[in-house]
């Protein structure tokens, strides 16, 4: 229950980090929150020699509007759930953030870390998903845009590189938007058993203008459904239109017997929360 | 106060305490569940720590270090030290030892298919043992039999200070101080096994952050920290860790009954007849016989029934021990009863209140399983009924009920020293205190007692030196033992006042010197009877609705009572949906955080209807037990309110169902 | 590494390895053993201390990571504290003890944090602490009771 060695460096700025990443590769990672390499170290699951840090770095803590969302990944998810500008702008990630495990995990853990973890069971990457995020990714030679659809490859593997940093997420999908994390659990834990993030705005004629939808925990890494988002463009929500989009939903899952369920169990469970989350959220829009 | 101490963060258990020099210990545990050890090369291991540990002399007793063969994952293999706890850790590494894995059996149904996991034995049955009179069902009135199979998962104890020893070995004492149930029982485990005498070791009691059973035992990280401590002539500190515990801390419940009910159309029972198992783990203990066999002679609790017979098999897997949890054994005995006559009620259409009362009893009545009941059980059954309105809430609320003896493992008693001192009254007991808040009910009744103030008096920490007999706390015997031996202990003390001054007052208890030590012998124990009814709407988690209808004799102090009441009702909630620890068919260990194990947070708490009954035991303290009530019955009340509702009839604990209670969070 | 850390009002300068975790530097360093371990895999919240004010499960904290910060701890002498300790003696809000600190820094993360704190919200707020002894009922009780002695609807004094 105690790490292995390392040598800790705590950069205050961009350049240092990219140095120390540079010099480090491999060897290295970057702590954010720590609340998830912090418990990998210390059950020695994980051995890091060189971590790097990043909560001196000012620079990477900020929540901005100006047309678009935007928000440092050292912005806690604690101050995610509550900051008022998110809260205004961006119902969805207030949600999902207020139900991420307890209030000290998120007063430590940080949105940038719960996404670039890309642990299939973490909240965010979803999230970020059905919001059509855009992340700045930054290293010694530069900066480069990555979409949240390009960015989860797989269980705990993301698009970044082993020197890239995540500086800025983007957010445009804001206004004229509300959304909600639908998470269910089992009775003691707090990882989601699965997850649906829906984020959705009318036209004038109640049918459905744009929607986005991120699963979480339903197959290897989160997951974008995009069929089911087309589907589901210009059309009212009703029964039959839910229905059918759950149908299509299932494709993009990969759902088995396990210790929390029958398949038959799990799907059951989720198409009720679908269902329900879509026509909840188009009733309220 | 004590509760002063620990608000201020300064109790002191185990890992709190230091010692110049001391060694920290980590242990190198067997990552598979059943394997040949083909070498092992570093740290202490079994060729120079070779002992075998609690299980009297059984054949199929646990080695303190593995021998040659590891049996469950997380058996201690071998143990290394340092100074440093971060570099203990880092020393793990230091150990070589080469396994070749081999198959496992990793339940109860598993052992009874596969071969012998020991050599030596012809199968995994460690034995058998059979209660109560074999009948011949042609001999007996019955129109209706019904038969079903029960399960009741492995639970790991999980208080949340997990078990803690440090050995300090100097001037030729071997001086322990763990985090236990029992210090009695402690040295006694503890001498035997390393073949100390009398003089050579001292037991000292520090506070214990919970133990629910599991720290009445003893262990082999104890008898390897001790024997440590011996050889390097430095005290020696072994912390569990959570991991560890989930693995390695002997589990409770284990239980698989095969049941038959033989009734009349009316609802009398006539017959019982069936066969439990426990699943012991690897190796035999010495608590194996204490749960399996409370789980067989308890199983007709509070209903006569003339024709009982069970048949106990205790089961060898390759998983962690088994050991005391909460209840040991009570719980799943009435479980395996109450769930039955729930069935029995369903397959006749009768109401499972009537068919209680139908089997409930006028006067006491002893058994054929062996189970002494000291009172009748039909009025307190009907009174409860009529308490909660039964009849007519059943038409509103799903209701589950429960009724059940309290066997209170009062024998052999418990001793207790007061002493007077500076104006001050401290109390000793023999049977340790690990956080149910006996303080409480000392400084209640001896304010009373001695007629001064409860600031004066104060539950100190003996060692097995101050106290050289004691038993413990478990088996919902405080109230009774200690409560008493406090009354008795304290007569003595007031007489000396009496036979020195003539009269008794406080001051001239106070303003003098007194120091009295008695042993309160009990040869018997005492039992109660009880009732619990549970509501739910399976939609709802905080729609839970416990009714507890308790017969507690006098009440020695109402917030240990309600304590235990609310502890002990979500533990049972936990026991009922969702703790337990779950194994893969290799016998890997697959709960893998305190989380997953099962355990509920604050949000999930139910709420309370609680009526207590004050009928006096025949105690000097006129009390009666209460500890493991809750999880004797609640859970088979619950799992009846739920399956009212599913549809789906509840033969196995946890129900551990994902699309019950709706758990979307809001 | 060198790392200074303020704990209850009081700076610490120590030389201590990165991988020290913010609990073995109070528990073995400055020797505050108030603050305990009750799991390795940050569930338990037995380890709850305040930095810079905000509740941290202090097993999943590098010291590394405090330095420059301000750290609470159970053995604080806040006089708000003070009134929370003794709302749990006096609503029993304890059996073992084990889990008390961790809940009492957590009541007073809450306490600091909300206006009026209804008894959801406690319990939501409570998620990451758990309790094997008390089934939570009597420490959402000395919750409440200390919310209200805050409030000053009781005298404190008292
Ligand atoms: C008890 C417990 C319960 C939890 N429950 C949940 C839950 O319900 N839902 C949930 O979503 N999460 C949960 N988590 C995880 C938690 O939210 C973590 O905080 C989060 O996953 C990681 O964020 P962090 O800031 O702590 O990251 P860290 O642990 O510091 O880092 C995580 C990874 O991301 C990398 N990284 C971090 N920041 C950057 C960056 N800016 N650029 C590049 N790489 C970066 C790190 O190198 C590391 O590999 C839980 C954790 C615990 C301990
Ligand atoms: S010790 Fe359990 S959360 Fe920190
Ligand atoms: S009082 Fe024992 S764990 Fe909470």
């Amino acid at each position: 229950m105690y790490p292995d060695k390392f040598e800790y460096f705590a950069p205050d700025n961009i350049e240092g980090l990219e140095e120390l990443l540079d010099k480090y590769k491999d060897d290295s990672k970057i702590l954010a929150g720590g609340h998830s390499l912090i418990p990998l170290l210390k059950l020695r699951l994980t051995s890091i020699p060189y971590i790097i840090d990043i909560s001196n770095i000012k620079a990477l803590s900020f929540v901005d509007y100006n047309n678009a969302l935007e928000i440092g990944p050292m912005v806690r998810t604690g101050e995610v759930a509550s900051n008022k500008i998110i809260g205004d702008k961006c119902k969805l990630l207030a949600d999902a953030a207020s139900k991420i495990a307890d209030p000290q995990v998120r007063n430590m853990g940080t949105v940038g870390g719960d996404i670039c973890e890309a642990d299939p069971r973490n909240d965010l990457p979803a999230v970020m998903l059905a919001l059509n995020a855009e992340f700045e990714v930054t290293n010694s030679m530069g900066k480069r845009t990555v979409k949240a659809e390009d960015f989860f490859k797989d269980a705990y593997t993301t698009a970044l590189e082993s020197n890239d940093i995540l500086t800025r997420i983007v957010i445009k999908n804001t206004e004229n938007y509300y959304g909600k994390y639908y998470k269910y659990t089992t009775l003691s834990s707090d990882f989601a058993v699965f997850a649906i993030a829906i984020n959705m705005s009318l036209n004038d004629n109640k049918t459905v203008k744009d929607i986005g939808i991120g699963l979480t925990n339903l197959n290897s890494t989160a997951v974008k459904p995009v069929e089911v988002e087309n589907y589901l463009k210009n059309k009212k929500i009703d029964d039959r239109v839910a229905g059918e989009a759950f149908n299509l939903l299932l494709k993009s899952c990969d759902i088995e017997d396990d210790v929390n369920g029958t398949e038959k169990n799990k799907e059951k469970i989720l198409k009720n929360i679908f269902i329900n989350g879509l026509k909840e959220i188009y009733e309220v829009l | 106060m004590y509760l002063n101490r620990f608000v201020n963060g300064e109790g002191k258990y185990v890992d709190d305490i230091k010692f110049d020099n001391m060694l920290y210990m980590s242990i190198v545990r067997s990552p598979y569940a059943h394997a040949k050890i083909k070498k092992v090369k570093g740290g202490l291991n079994s060729s120079e720590l070779k002992a075998y540990y609690a299980g009297m002399d059984h054949a199929m007793r646990e080695p303190v270090l593995a021998i040659d063969e590891v049996s469950y994952v997380g058996q201690c293999v071998a143990a290394v030290f340092s100074e440093n706890r971060y570099e203990s850790e880092d020393l793990l590494n230091s150990v070589e030892v080469d396994y070749e894995p081999l198959d496992a059996v990793s339940s109860i149904d598993d052992a009874l298919k596969k071969p012998a996991i020991h050599d030596g034995m012809k199968d995994n049955i460690l034995d058998t043992e059979d209660v109560g009179n074999k009948f011949n069902e042609k001999d007996i009135d019955y129109d209706i039999k019904v038969s079903d199979t029960l399960f009741m998962d492995r639970i790991s104890a999980n208080p949340i200070e997990t078990r803690g020893i440090i050995a300090d070995y100097k001037d030729n004492v071997l001086h322990i101080y763990a985090s236990s149930q029992s210090i009695h029982r402690l040295k006694g485990g503890i001498m035997k096994t390393l073949n100390l005498k009398d003089d050579e070791i001292v037991v000292h009691h520090v506070d214990t952050g919970g133990a629910f059973g599991l720290k009445a035992l003893i262990f082999p990280e104890y008898i390897i920290a001790a024997y440590a401590s011996m050889k390097y002539k430095k005290p020696v500190k072994w912390i569990e860790t959570r991991s560890e515990h989930l693995q390695a801390a002997h589990a409770g419940r284990g239980i698989k009954a095969d049941i038959t009910l033989y009734a009349r159309k009316d609802g009398k029972i006539n017959g019982l007849d069936g066969t439990v198992y426990l699943d012991t783990g690897a190796y035999f203990t010495d608590d194996d016989l204490v749960d399996l066999g409370n789980a067989m002679h308890e199983v007709t609790g509070p209903y006569f029934i003339e024709n009982a017979h069970l048949t106990g098999k205790y089961v060898l897997t390759n998983k962690a021990l088994n050991g005391y949890y909460r209840g040991a054994g009570k719980p799943e005995a009435s479980r395996i009863m109450e769930r039955m006559i729930d069935l029995l009620a369903d397959k006749l259409k009768m109401d499972i209140a009537d068919i209680r009362i139908k089997n409930a009893t006028e006067k006491p009545f002893k058994s054929p399983l062996g189970f002494d009941i000291n009172y009748p059980t039909k009025p307190l059954l009907e009174a409860a009924l009529k308490h909660f309105d039964y009849y007519n809430l059943s038409k509103k609320e799903k209701l589950g009920i429960s009724l059940f003896i309290l066997d209170e493992d009062t024998a052999p008693g418990e001793s207790c020293r007061i002493t007077v001192k500076d104006g001050k009254v401290k109390v000793y007991f023999g049977g340790d205190v690990s956080g149910q808040g006996h303080e409480l009910f000392v400084q209640e009744m001896l304010s009373e007692e001695f007629n001064i103030d409860k600031d004066l008096i104060s539950l100190d920490y003996d060692d097995t030196d101050t106290l050289k007999d004691g038993t413990g706390t478990w088996g919902s015997r405080s109230a009774i033992t200690h409560g008493s031996v406090l009354m008795k202990t304290a007569e003595i003390i007031k007489n000396d006042v009496i036979k020195k001054f003539g009269k008794y007052d406080k001051d001239l208890l106070l303003d003098n010197e007194f120091n009295e030590y008695y042993y309160y012998k009990i040869d018997y124990n005492a039992n109660s009877v009880n009732f619990n009814m549970v509501s739910c709407d399976v939609n709802d988690m905080n729609s839970i609705k416990i009714y507890t209808y308790y017969d507690l004799g006098k009440i020695l102090n109402l917030k240990n009572v309600l304590g235990s009441i609310h502890g002990g009702g979500l533990q049972a909630l936990g026991e009922t949906l969702s703790e337990t620890l779950r194994y893969d068919e290799d016998g890997q260990l697959i709960t893998n955080n305190i989380a997953d194990a099962g355990l509920l947070t604050a949000d999930k708490i139910p709420q309370y209807n609680i009526k207590i009954v004050e009928n006096n035991s025949e105690f000097p303290d006129k009390a009666k037990g209460i500890g493991e009530s809750t999880m004797i019955g609640i859970p088979s009340a619950l799992a009846r309110s739920i399956e009212l509702q599913t549809g789906k009839r509840v033969t196995k604990f946890p129900i551990d169902d994902l699309s019950l209670f709706n758990k979307c969070m809001e | 590494m060198m790392v200074n850390i303020n704990v209850n009002g009081r700076e610490y300068k120590k030389d201590i390895e990165p991988r020290m975790l913010l609990v073995s530097f109070l528990r073995d360093e400055l020797n505050l053993t108030g603050t305990h371990i009750g799991c390795d895999t940050s569930n338990c919240g037995a380890c709850t201390v305040l930095m810079d004010g905000k509740s941290v499960k202090s097993c999943t904290v590098l010291a590394a990571q405090a330095n420059n910060h301000e750290i609470t701890t159970i053995e604080s002498s806040d006089p708000k504290l003070d009134v929370i300790k003794q709302s749990f003696v006096e609503e029993n809000g304890l059996q073992c003890g084990f889990c008390t600190p961790g809940m009492i820094m957590q009541t007073f993360y809450i306490l600091e944090n909300s206006e009026d704190a209804d008894e959801e919200y406690i319990k939501k707020n409570l998620r990451g602490n758990l309790c094997r002894c008390t089934g939570y009922k009597s420490i959402i009780d000395s919750v409440k009771k200390a919310e209200e002695k805050v409030k000053g609807e009781i005298n404190v004094s008292k």
